[in-house]
């Protein structure tokens, strides 16, 4: 019935499966000391691992069923992990996010069964150059958009937040939003081909939900609700650059791919840090954290710019060549749209870093930082400088993937 | 001469003169390293900057700059940092949104092989402004200052001299310069706009400075000022003008550095920069006053010093040929420029007489001595600056420098030649210190008496004489609103974008997830119809079992009929 055990390991999936694995081997590091003081140790590690090793099959598989089965495995990890501390409202946030994606995939699937219906296999390499009908298009979108948590289906992630940091981290920044990314880049930036107005549309619900998502952050008060709005509205840009397709858009999503996880997971791990010493996730009950946890706070800072897209961090260049792969193919309001959003981004980090690092000291912190913690936000932070200063290298090996995939 | 490098040569002598003078003063400060490692890295970023050949190369130098500055500012107080930081940085994102709208226009990435693009249809227009806007708020126009100032209270004034007074004015104007003459054919529309941009900015700062006390912050609210001057000539278009603005854009880096070192002379021997608390230091730093003297009157423009040279050349820029509706704007902004110069020079007056020339308060030590020499050094350079720039301005700015820049002869209209009107200045005060002295006329010292009768503490501020401009009818209003900070752009820019944010928060964000929130709830209550049903009794489910058996039963047999 469709369904092979078939595997690809091409230079798109090999890059996923790295930035992927990376990060998540950092979170992993930086859990053995979160996690140490908590009961359920074995569910944790088990679980996380679990997760990572479907987010391994579902990137090297080429069947769109076996995707679809590992797609459903982090679903269900992820439903475990939200639920971590098994209170009353964690395990009510773990449900609405496995209900959420559930029901999106679940509308994907009947995408697939039209594709099995239509063309008559699911063969990944079979399917290559078909032109898919909008309608197909639309359900396949349904699942991506609530795995990577895109309006309308996005109200998830921030309620996600009350899992454990490191789980934050791989969830929200590192990995699972960015199964839907990955799906997209592999089945509609290279496999199928969608109609040009179909696009168009998406493109405008795309840019809205990331300026939505931008400044509902200014909105809030959750330091881990702030980020993971934040992880919503920078993947409008990998979207964003995705869906216009060309080479400098297509090359600018997959650097955006990378730099936005080693980022993200550095401002999630932070917050972990501060959320675990001080007990509160309320901006207004934190700040002048700068004296008592300044490695921490100067991650903040590096992962935070590089998020934002100033030079000379990777983020920036990320974001200046989405932003100018739109103005070349003539979307110069989208254009537009993402400086506005990179502005309100701006606004807002800044705002998340002075309410926990600056000004009188509200929460002290209880207790040391472990070295792991420490040391892992650090090289998150470094990390997304060097992306910048030596983004030659990253660029090269995305040169070759676009090379690969002959566009 | 090139002019990247023209930026790059003049930018690393007026940042090591800065920096020359740092080495005694962040020694008093003790924060030496960071310090001198940001303004470093800053020096060469601007290098970077001005020496980069492509579009992407040098928007990465522009915006490490934005980093730098907000971890220089960062030094003296992070909350003014923040505030740089958003001022600036809404100019770094217009800049990179500008410059992708050119890439995509153009598809060139070479700035020194640039062809000009004609600013006849919205997308260029609106890079152009994108850029000049960026350009312009590098440079700290009036609008984009509030961050200027505020530094001016919380940071040092070598970092006042460093950042605001130098390098933003290179960075800011050669962008500028490179936007009007080398990326675009700017049009008529477009040319008045910016000037109006610049002559707003010359008027509103000038006033501003007026009524300050401090003397940095008056310093501050001038580096914004003379921005305008620069704008008004390169913006006018014509060559003169843009040489002209070139022009200032040094002499100002010159005056101002001078100006905010002397402020940090008074800083370092006093750690005061309050001018009502000031008085009498003309005696006790000589130094420091002469510098001050000769950077005041340069600031202001009277001739001979170089301030007058470049102010000059912007006015016969904006005299120079236009249609005739732009030269009605042109002359209008040309009685702004000079009405600003008039309050500038009133401004430093002030200063001059609270600090320098007035009677020293009681508060303030009697044993108050000029800096060291290493600190001397800095600030006697840059006075000589000033007057060797205006007095040989032709020989030795213009002809080498300016000519091949804007690659033309540059004519005045009518005739200005600097060195023979020194000459003639010289002779003339001469002539009088001559006449005063055959005179004989006699005088006495004395000290502030009202009828005759002598008073005690009987010291006049010049800072609260000043402060009777606030009461002005027309201005009482001007000074109201920015005293609730209703010039700051990017407060309101910032109040737009929280409006707007609880508008689409609400309705977009919270209505979705009150939908989707919905839906779960939906989804537990119909699961919970079937948990009933799951009781973990064995009759019930045996029952249930029975139940099924029999419905299957029945449709096989109905189907059997069928057949």
């Amino acid at each position: 019935m469709g369904l092979e055990l078939l595997f690809l390991a091409d230079k798109l999936s090999i890059f996923m499966a790295c930035v992927s694995g990376f990060v998540g081997l950092l979170i992993l590091i930086y859990s053995i000391g979160y996690i140490s003081q908590y009961h359920g140790k074995a569910e944790f590690f088990g679980f996380m691992i679990l997760f990572l090793a479907s987010m391994m099959g579902l990137v090297f598989s080429a069947n769109l069923l076996l995707m679809y089965i590992f797609w459903e495995l982090t679903a269900f990890c992820s439903w475990r992990l939200i639920g971590f501390y098994r209170m009353e409202k964690d395990l009510w946030c773990a449900d609405k996010a496995f209900i959420v994606t559930f029901l999106g995939a679940s509308i994907m699937l009947a995408g697939l069964i039209m594709i099995y219906i239509n063309y008559g296999t699911l063969n990944l390499y079979a399917l290559k150059g078909v032109e898919v009908s909008n309608l197909i298009f639309v359900l396949m979108l349904a699942g991506i958009f609530s795995k990577s948590a895109q309006l309308p289906l996005s109200s998830w992630l921030p309620d996600a937040g009350v899992a454990p940091s490191p789980v934050t981290a791989l969830l929200h920044a590192a990995v699972l939003v960015k199964i839907g990314v990955y799906a997209y880049a592999r089945l509609f930036s290279t496999v199928f081909i969608v109609s040009e107005s179909a696009k168009f549309w998406l493109l405008a619900v795309i840019m809205f939900s990331g300026l939505v998502a931008a400044v509902s952050a200014l909105r809030e008060n959750n330091i881990k609700r702030i980020l993971a709005y934040s992880t919503i509205s920078q993947l409008a840009y990998i979207f964003l650059g995705l869906i216009i397709n060309s080479a400098l858009a297509f090359g600018a999503a997959l650097l955006y791919i990378l730099v936005h996880s080693v980022g993200k997971a550095g401002l999630f791990l932070t917050a972990g840090i501060v959320e675990q010493k001080t007990h509160t996730k309320n901006l207004n009950q934190l700040g002048g954290l700068m004296k008592s946890i300044p490695l921490a706070a100067i991650s903040f800072l590096l992962c935070a710019f590089s998020i934002i897209g100033l030079p000379p961090f990777g983020g920036f260049f990320s974001k200046f060549y989405v932003i100018l792969a739109a103005a070349s193919a003539g979307h110069t309001v989208l254009a537009a749209l993402g400086i506005i959003t990179a502005f309100v981004t701006l606004l807002y980090l800044i705002r998340l870093f002075d309410g926990i690092f600056l000004g009188e000291v509200k929460t002290p912190l209880k207790g040391k930082v472990p070295a792991t913690m420490n040391s892992v936000v650090l090289t998150c932070g470094v990390i997304s400088l060097f992306i910048g200063i030596f983004v030659r290298y990253p660029l090269n090996f995305i040169n070759s993937i676009i090379i690969a995939l002959g566009k | 001469m090139d002019i990247s490098l023209f930026f790059t040569i003049f930018s690393w002598i007026l940042g090591g003169l800065v920096l020359v003078y740092s080495i005694l003063f962040a020694q008093k400060r003790k924060e030496g390293l960071p310090y001198f490692l940001y303004a470093l890295l800053t020096l060469i970023c601007a290098s970077g900057a001005f020496l980069a050949d492509n579009f992407i190369a040098f928007l990465v130098y522009w915006g490490s700059l934005l980093i730098l500055l907000y971890a220089m500012i960062g030094l003296g107080s992070f909350k003014t940092a923040t505030r740089a930081l958003i001022m600036v940085g809404i100019g770094d994102f217009c800049l990179i949104l500008g410059v992708a709208y050119l890439i995509a226009v153009s598809g060139n990435i070479s700035i020194n092989n640039f062809t000009p693009l004609a600013t006849d249809n919205a997308l260029n227009i609106s890079a152009f402004l994108l850029i000049a806007v960026g350009a312009m708020i590098k440079a700290g126009i009036f609008g984009f200052h509030g961050w200027i100032v505020e530094a001016a209270e919380t940071n040092p004034s070598t970092t006042m001299a460093f950042l605001p007074a130098s390098l933003d004015k290179f960075l800011g104007i050669y962008l500028l310069v490179r936007t009007c003459k080398d990326f675009f054919v700017v049009n008529d529309v477009l040319s008045v706009i910016v000037m109006a941009i610049g002559a707003l900015t010359v008027l509103l700062a000038v006033l501003m400075a007026l009524v300050q006390h401090d003397f940095k912050k008056l310093l501050a609210f001038h580096a914004v000022s003379q921005v305008g001057y620069m704008v008004l000539g390169i913006a006018s278009g014509t060559l003169i003008g843009i040489a002209g603005g070139l022009f200032h854009m040094l002499n100002h880096t010159i005056y101002k550095t001078c100006l905010f070192l002397n402020a940090g002379n008074i800083e370092y021997r006093i750690g005061e920069t309050e001018l009502s608390k000031l008085g009498g230091l003309s005696k006790l730093m000589p130094i420091t006053f002469i510098g001050t003297v000769v950077a005041s009157l340069s600031i202001s423009g009277v001739p001979p010093f170089n301030g007058f040279a470049s102010k000059w050349m912007i006015y016969q820029g904006l005299l120079g040929s236009g249609a005739g509706w732009v030269s009605v704007f042109k002359i209008v902004f040309l009685v702004m420029a000079m009405f600003g110069s008039v309050l500038t020079l009133a401004s430093f007056m002030k200063v001059l007489y609270s600090a320098f020339i007035g009677d020293k308060p009681k508060e303030l030590p009697s044993d108050i001595k000029e800096v060291p020499l290493l600190m001397q050094l800095p600030i006697l350079m840059l006075a000589l600056l000033c007057i060797i720039l205006g007095v040989f301005a032709n020989s030795l700015m213009i002809k080498p420098f300016l000519e091949p820049l804007v690659g033309a002869k540059i004519e005045y209209l009518g005739s200005w030649m600097p060195d023979t009107a020194t000459v003639l200045i010289v002779l003339s005060l001469l002539a009088g210190a001559m006449v005063y002295s055959l005179s004989r006329a006699a005088f006495r010292t004395t000290g502030n008496f009202i009828g005759g009768e002598k008073l005690e503490d009987s010291r006049v501020l010049g800072t609260d004489f000043y402060l009777s401009v606030q009461d002005i009818k027309p201005l009482k209003a001007f000074y109201h609103i920015a005293q609730v900070g209703g010039f700051d752009v990017s407060k309101h820019l910032t109040v737009i974008t929280n409006v707007s944010s609880y508008v689409l928060f609400y309705a977009v964000d919270r209505s979705i997830n009150f939908i989707t929130d919905g839906i779960g709830k939906l989804v537990f209550v119909v699961s919970a119809g079937f948990k009933k049903v799951h009781s973990g009794l064995l009759d019930r489910y045996v029952a249930w079992l029975l139940l099924g058996f029999v419905l299957l039963i029945g449709v096989y047999l109905k189907c059997l009929n069928c057949m």
